[in-house]
């Protein structure tokens, strides 16, 4: 037996021996080479225990090659980019890579937590369900708090991602999705062929199985085939390939979700990962096939690995997972294992083949090399006690392995070969289940919409020829159904033994346990055959329930490893084939995918787009203090240094109706409406009459929703005979402008009109206050703006700079007040001219939440009262809409339910106590009354009306039309507080509206 | 003069050495859309279209088709509508009087004229867009109405291989930031270059 490093002195066509590489495990520095992974790095140095198993921390090596590792998962980095649940196989090592052992301390081989297989007989499946009930106290101070900190697998950064990601698109004619033997021949014919075409693989390099083991392909070595047909595909400007690239998820209409790695860290701000978005017109699935386990005593103790694992670390990575090796297999790879073990200079322990001795077909070259070779046996038992140091077997009789012929042989690791299983997890992302083929004893591809092919072992194809041939063949189909003349080659040979044998559909996966041990099956969730057994007996018997149960297949390897022997398992003791017993649903991810990848950009400040105002940023050097408002962002108070947000909202308000103030609203939805039959539009659209508005004249209008309740307020304004400019509020403008325009392509399509937005075209200020006009007369010299030139509701053209722009009178303040429209690249510049002038005026910018103020004071509804429940007549506007008129949401406002007297309607709220802190949502009552059945209504609004040196608010209160004058209270259930409000009308200043003239 | 701030203006972008694209602002002089049908009033959008230097304007105009000069631009975007922007002062003062304001919708500052150019254009703006650009999806001279990252765009395929990119004024700094972050991201060196930054001819 061979001692001494794990590093073979030949092999390893991956690495270069020539670059050697440094990293940390555990806080230790190890060495590797250029080329390895972590896991065949680990290997190489000896470290069999890397990691601890969710439920019951049992040591786990290194199981697999690929993504679909089910234990051996690591931490890397530190801090911000502390990185949980990679799969060592899965990272390419680097220089200075940091990676450690999760879910143990101190460390992998001595973890304190491992008493939790003490607690093994107790811990089954679905434990949880059962204990932690009492006393239900102590669930969250010390239930919760123990298995959060017992369980769990990694530790997430709770620092932001500094890693930069990129979102990208991309369009193909054909997608090729892995880069096997059958992916690199399906992407050549379908270059060959003139198709567009990309092909992803989600390993660094091309080959698929290729890489892994010693093969020969067109008499010549597999990995110069594999170089000629990459440097083909390389050189083609149709074709692109990405290596590192995982494909997570298939969705409709050709859409296929891949994330590429392109460096483990983001440098200089180039991404660390780039997020495809691919739709192509064909997509070939080439995902291979994935190895399956062994389900026997002790078959997760580290050294115990997948025979086709055992045989790509040698060949690829030049490492031994063992210095004497026992095979145990169940189908012909086992002595394939054995052989190119051997040949590699790796010490064979024998070769354990369930099958009976009449279905062997042992190779000579067993004999040759001296291996023993054990048909008709099975391994019961794998011996050790954190990792592998023997095994026993037994013959197989009528009833299982004898005892009586066991044997143990010594060895340090297992290689297992349980047959393999076609990667279908993405072909099922849209929906379909994969049906059974009882004679293969595998799930094969389900059923897909046209555009979708299969090539290789994931078409349930096994030989060499056969796979390539598949391949050419869907490249050629894929190419065809583009409308290309597909171009495929007549067939060659191939030398050298790549099959890959299904194996009998009855050939033994799970071996009875003589003397007990746990059998598992999931490696990752600690999931044993007991368990599903145990599922079965409490009537969790689909295969949708025993997932959920025992927690099969949830893993971050989602299984991949586990499902299959889960599904014979179920099948056993239900009786059942595994085909009966089908499968759970497959859906995307395929692998673990970063946050960071999908958000790409859009993180942060720019989370979502950020809209601009045109004054935007004179606002934020004034010191505003911004508020989000959708994706704008607006200035809710300019507070002076050192002033409360809340002393100067109220002077910014006091001084509107005291001086003037101007306000930036370029954010109000602003639409254009134009064309013979714009008149007709608006009528139908407003619930007031609009066909007595003439031109030069704005209208306060209110729009309807269908069902009669309203959508949203604004303005009409009549520009011209056919000219209309509408405003609406700045939360609803997209929904109103898309409302006429639906209505102008279906319903109205007799009608001759145009309609649209024109919101950035216009920066738009509101100058209000008893010196308003004073301020306007000042900002546009050259112009009338006396009351006869600009009545109240008047819309007039005017020049700023000689460029076009819009006052208009109206008022959401209560005060005298203009609407200014200028266009939005010299809105910043006439902002500032209109400060300058009328300084002389006393003329100062205000926030929203003054406006806020203003508006409260006035009664004038918005958002928080137009809530998608009121009607007109709710908020008392009734009169202003036109009943016999027809219009959007005409019918259905006269629903008895709409008129009935008691629904709630718009009032004015006083607390008793001035400055009592009433809250919008506190829900009003009548005093004293308690109970759901109590509540009559809500407050909308608040505000500190320093006008009225009061709290005051509007609500909608159940009859509050009679109840003016009433005491009531008003109830904030999350803050545990009861106000008593007085009951009034909704305007609570200057209700005669004597200071819109003034 | 009161000062112009077009949408990129309001930004100090960081200046960039060699780059290798450019994302330039264009300052409209006037923007119109118009209504269009297979009847007389494409007579009036003829005419505009003459006075753009698109002569002849090939009618009926069809979807997506564009048409652009050095300082004009003409789309069919959406059907019976189409978009008419120039640069040149003069170009739009001609056009306004021209224009009949009750069948067309003045919208100067709508749109930021933006303009994406440099080497590897086509293939940088192809991971952008949902749109198959380096598979001909958007001809030279052809405009779609699309989505880049987050923010709505018109684009427009220019003829000598740069991309006219119209999103709403409110959206184009995020836009130009979306590309920006991309470009760096992917090791791209792209500046923006705000309409202030280099001159037009017959700038308003």
């Amino acid at each position: 037996m061979r001692r001494g490093p794990w590093r073979l002195e030949r092999g390893g066509i991956g690495i270069d021996r020539s670059r050697p590489l440094t990293f940390s495990w555990n806080g230790r520095p190890l060495s590797g080479q250029a080329g390895d992974t972590l896991a065949s790095a680990l290997l190489a140095n000896g470290k069999r225990v890397v990691a601890r198993s969710f439920k019951y921390h049992r040591p786990r090596g290194i199981y697999t090659i690929g993504s679909e590792e089910p234990g051996a998962l690591v931490t890397l980095g530190s801090g911000a980019r502390r990185d949980p649940n990679r799969k060592a196989p899965d990272v390419a090592l680097h220089e200075g890579l940091q990676a450690v052992a999760q879910n143990c301390w101190p460390s992998p081989r001595l973890d304190l937590m491992s008493v939790n297989g003490l607690f093994a007989p107790f811990f089954v499946a679905g434990f949880y369900y059962k204990t932690f009930m009492r006393p239900a106290s102590w669930w969250e101070p010390v239930y919760e708090r123990f298995i959060r900190r017992a369980a769990g697998l990694g530790r997430l950064s709770d620092a932001p991602d500094p890693d930069a990601y990129v979102r990208a698109e991309a369009s193909c004619d054909v997608l090729v999705i892995g880069a096997g033997m059958a992916g690199l021949e399906a992407a050549r014919t379908a270059l060959r062929s003139g198709a567009r075409v990309m092909l992803v693989e989600e390993r660094d390099w091309l080959g698929g199985r290729l890489g892994l083991e010693p093969a020969q392909v067109d008499d010549r070595p597999a990995t110069a085939w594999v170089a000629h047909v990459a440097e083909e595909l390389g050189a083609a400007e149709r074709a692109s390939v990405l290596t590192r690239t995982s494909a997570f998820g298939l969705y409709d209409h050709g859409m296929v979700g891949l994330v590429e790695t392109l460096r483990p860290q983001s440098e200089q701000g180039l991404a660390r990962q780039r997020y495809w978005k691919v739709r192509a017109r064909q997509i070939v699935f080439a995902t291979g096939a994935l190895e399956q386990p062994l389900a026997f005593a002790g078959n997760d103790l580290p050294g115990v690995m997948l025979s086709g694992a055992v045989r790509g670390y040698v060949h690829r990575y030049g490492v031994a997972a063992g210095r004497r090796v026992l095979v145990a297999a169940n189908e012909g790879s086992g002595v394939e294992t054995a052989l190119q073990l051997c040949d590699a200079g790796v010490e064979v322990a024998g070769v354990v083949d369930s099958r009976p001795d009449n279905q062997c077909k042992p190779a000579a070259a067993l004999d040759e090399r001296g291996i023993p070779y054990y048909p008709g046996h099975a391994l019961v038992r794998a011996l050790g006690w954190q990792q592998v140091r023997g095994a026993r077997i037994a013959p197989l009789g009528n009833e299982g392995p004898m005892p009586a012929g066991l044997q143990t042989i010594r060895c340090d690791a297992i290689a297992v070969a349980g047959g393999w299983q076609p990667a279908l997890h993405l072909q099922c992302h849209l929906g379909g289940r994969p049906p059974f083929d009882p004679e293969r004893g595998i799930f094969i591809p389900p059923s897909l919409p046209d555009g979708h092919h299969h090539a290789g072992a994931c078409a349930g194809v096994a030989a060499a020829d056969a796979v390539r041939q598949s391949g050419r063949r869907a490249g050629a189909d894929a190419a065809a159904a583009c409308g290309f003349a597909p171009a495929v080659r007549a067939n060659s040979s191939l030398h050298g033994d790549n099959s890959m044998a299904w194996g009998a559909s009855d050939r033994l996966r799970i071996v009875p346990a003589i003397d007990g041990g746990k059998r598992f099956i999931d490696l990752q969730h600690d999931v044993t055959v007991d368990d599903v057994a145990l599922a079965h007996r409490e009537g969790y018997r689909s295969v949708e329930h025993l997932k959920r149960y025992t927690t099969l297949g949830m893993g971050t390897d989602q299984g991949k490893t586990a499902n299959m022997l889960g599904l014979h398992a179920l099948g056993e003791v239900a009786g059942v084939s595994a085909g009966e017993a089908g499968t759970t649903t497959f859906r995307p991810p395929y692998v673990p995918v970063a946050a960071g990848a999908i958000a790409g950009s859009e993180r942060g400040q720019r989370f979502r787009p950020w809209r601009r105002s045109p004054v935007e940023s004179w606002h934020r050097a004034a010191g505003a203090d911004m508020i989000t408002a959708g994706a704008w962002h607006r200035p809710r108070v300019y507070p002076q240094p050192g002033e409360p947000s809340s002393r100067a909202v109220s002077r910014e308000a006091a001084h509107v109706r005291a001086a003037a103030g101007i306000v930036d609203v370029s954010t109000l939805g602003k639409i254009a409406l134009v064309g013979p039959d714009a008149p007709e539009v608006v009528n139908r659209f407003y619930a007031n009459g609009m066909k007595t508005l003439p031109p030069g004249k704005a209208r306060y209008a209110l729009m309807l929703r269908d069902d009669g309740l309203v959508m949203d307020d604004g303005t009409v304004a009549r520009l011209g005979e056919q000219r209309y400019l509408l405003t609406t509020t700045t939360a609803h403008a997209a929904e109103v402008l898309s409302r006429i325009e639906f209505l102008l392509a279906t319903a109205w399509v007799d009608l001759d009109a145009m309609v649209a937005s024109v919101s950035d075209h216009w920066a738009t200020f509101a100058i209000a206050g008893p010196r308003s006009r004073e301020v306007l007369a000042a900002a546009f010299p050259d112009r009338d703006v006396s009351d006869a030139a600009i009545p109240f509701l008047a819309v007039r053209e005017a020049r700023f700079e000689g460029l076009e722009c819009l006052i208009m009178r109206n008022s959401y303040s209560g005060e005298r007040a203009y609407e200014v429209y200028v266009p939005a690249d010299w809105g910043q510049a006439f902002w500032e001219r209109a400060l300058a002038v009328g300084a002389d005026y006393d003329l100062r910018p205000y926030g929203t939440e003054a406006m806020g103020v203003l508006r409260i004071e006035k009664g004038h509804v918005a958002g928080p009262e137009l809530d998608g429940r009121v009607t007109a007549e709710d908020i008392g506007l009734g009169r202003m809409t036109r009943r016999r008129k027809p219009c959007v949401g005409g019918v259905l406002r006269d629903r008895p339910a709409l008129q009935a007297a008691a629904r709630p309607r718009l009032v004015g709220l006083t607390p008793l106590d001035a400055r009592a802190a009433l809250q919008a949502g506190a829900l009003l009552r009548a005093t004293g009354k308690t109970g759901p059945e109590a509540v009559a209504g809500h407050v909308t609004s608040v505000a500190d009306s320093p006008e009225c040196g009061s709290v005051i608010a509007l609500g909608m209160l159940a009859h509050g039309d009679q109840r003016h004058g009433e005491v009531i209270e008003a109830w904030d259930g999350l803050a545990d507080r009861v106000i008593p409000v007085r009951v009034g009308p909704s305007v609570f200043v200057d209700p005669q509206g004597s200071r819109l003239h003034g | 003069m009161a000062e112009r701030i077009t949408a990129l203006g309001e930004i100090a972008w960081p200046t960039l050495a060699e780059p290798r694209l450019v994302l330039s602002e264009r300052p409209v002089a006037g923007a119109w859309l118009i209504q269009v049908g297979a009847d007389a009033k494409s007579a009036p959008l003829e005419a505009l279209g003459w006075l753009c230097g698109f002569n002849p304007l090939p009618m009926p105009l069809s979807g997506g088709v564009a048409r652009d000069s050095a300082t004009a631009l003409l789309a069919v975007i959406a059907p019976g509508r189409c978009l008419l922007v120039t640069s040149d002062a003069n170009e739009a003062a001609a056009l306004a009087e021209r224009i009949d304001p009750d069948a067309a919708i003045a919208c100067r500052c709508q749109r930021a004229w933006l303009r994406l150019d440099g080497s590897g254009v086509d293939a940088f703006l192809d991971r952008r867009l949902g749109i198959d650009l380096r598979g001909g999806a958007l001809a030279a001279g052809q405009m779609a109405v699309t989505r880049l990252g987050p923010v709505d765009v018109l684009v427009h395929a220019a003829g000598e291989g740069g991309f006219d990119l119209l999103p709403a004024r409110s959206f184009a700094a995020a836009l130009a930031e979306t590309l920006c972050d991309a470009a760096a991201a992917e090791g791209v060196r792209l500046a923006v270059q705000p309409a202030a930054d280099h001159q037009w001819s017959h700038m308003a």
